[in-house]
């Protein structure tokens, strides 16, 4: 059985049967569930929050899926939508406390047999997500964005709806913070 | 140093050198200040190694999957069939109450007028539904008279309980009610929990 692309997978989702749909965006769902956890996880800094927030995103997505244009990847749309949802909830109604637990780390680039490295990493890892979400929301967007995402000032203008110049004006600032907070400023 | 070297290249600039954004003209001479420039090669190495940091923090792992809860938010609900059944039953019941105390209601609402308050075309309309009521009722006159019959045999078997049984009947109907609606709204006010899976 050959496996649905991404777009036939979109188009089923967009089609008037709500079983068929709801079932073509289940698999969607599943093949980019991680990612978008993760990028909410970065944003909001909490797992529970994170899920909550992704799944929010998906449905957001869903009522959205008209607007997706076919001709280009999904997980990159959906990731956006993703980002989006975060900020506008962070600035409504950020979480009051920060509580970064001893994540599990998705184990690429760790050494298996080294648990030193691994631990060295872990720490690294937990300064890194520390200093971002010591961040401002939208600081934070824009590094999500720009690092994460692999977007352009432009798209990232774009995605948040801001002027070029305060997505630059952001990104600089928020990179200059995070040197600061990793001891690189 | 040389002139050229002396002005250092400010943050934006260095910025959007990483970031690819400079224009190629611009981009050349960033480049050819870089290779004279020392202290400017040191920020780029700082701002690049930030780079490096940040790109390369792990994923972190899901653990539930999120697909099942999405998936129910948007498909349409169903009943369980359990509960279809006591839907169903609950309205057949309250029909048959409906059908078996109807004589007894047309009787009472017979006699109302509405003409001191409502205006002829309006009681014109009352009256025409009055008298097809009239027409249900003697049509249902026959089948009262079934029910009646199989109420009789009831009331040989529990002679002494034929108002309580009708007070029975209609508490049954009543509680079928409540307890159909009460889980209506339960299943209407569902929302997906969270499920661990």
């Amino acid at each position: 059985m050959v496996t649905p692309s991404d777009r036939e997978l979109a188009e089923r989702a967009r089609g008037s049967d709500p079983e068929a749909a709801a079932d073509a965006y289940g698999e969607l769902v599943r093949r980019y569930q991680a990612s978008v956890f993760n990028v909410c996880y970065r944003l909001a800094g909490e797992r529970r929050l994170a899920e909550d927030l992704a799944q929010e995103a998906f449905l957001r997505a869903y009522q959205r899926l008209n607007t997706f244009d076919l001709e280009r990847p999904f997980g990159p749309w959906m990731r956006r939508v993703a980002a989006n949802l975060c900020l506008s909830r962070l600035q409504t109604s950020p979480p009051p406390t920060f509580s970064l637990e001893d994540e599990h780390d998705e184990p690429a680039g760790i050494e298996h047999g080294d648990p030193e490295a691994a631990l060295e990493q872990a720490e690294r890892a937990r300064a890194v997500r520390e200093a971002l979400l010591s961040l401002p929301p939208h600081y934070r967007a824009v590094i999500e964005l720009r690092h994460f995402q692999d977007l352009s000032y432009d798209e990232i203008a774009a995605a948040l709806r801001l002027p070029l110049s305060d997505v630059k004006s952001h990104l600089f600032r928020a990179r200059k913070l995070l040197a600061q907070k990793l001891g690189r400023g | 140093m040389n002139a050229e070297v002396s002005i250092h290249l400010d943050d934006v600039t260095l910025n959007e050198y990483l970031d690819v954004a400079l224009t190629p003209d611009r981009r050349r001479e960033v480049e050819a200040h870089l290779s004279a420039c020392a202290a400017c090669q040191s920020r780029l190495e700082e701002l690049r190694m930030l780079f490096a940091t940040l790109e390369s923090l792990p994923n972190v792992l899901l653990e539930h999957d999120l697909s099942r809860n999405v998936v129910a938010a948007l498909k349409p609900q169903q009943l369980p069939w359990p509960l279809r059944l006591a839907f169903v039953t609950q309205a057949g019941l309250v029909l048959l109450l409906g059908l078996a105390l109807w004589p007894t209601l047309s009787a009472f609402a017979a006699p109302i007028s509405t003409d001191w308050f409502i205006g002829p075309l309006f009681s014109a309309f009352v009256h025409s539904a009055q008298a097809l009521a009239a027409q249900w009722q003697a049509a249902l006159e026959s089948a009262r008279v079934s029910i009646a019959s199989g109420l009789d045999l009831a009331r040989t078997l529990l002679p002494a309980s034929f108002g309580l049984g009708w007070g029975m009947g209609l508490a049954a109907v009543a509680l079928l009610w409540l307890v159909g609606n009460g889980l209506l709204l339960r299943l209407i006010s569902f929302h997906p929990q969270r499920s661990r899976s």
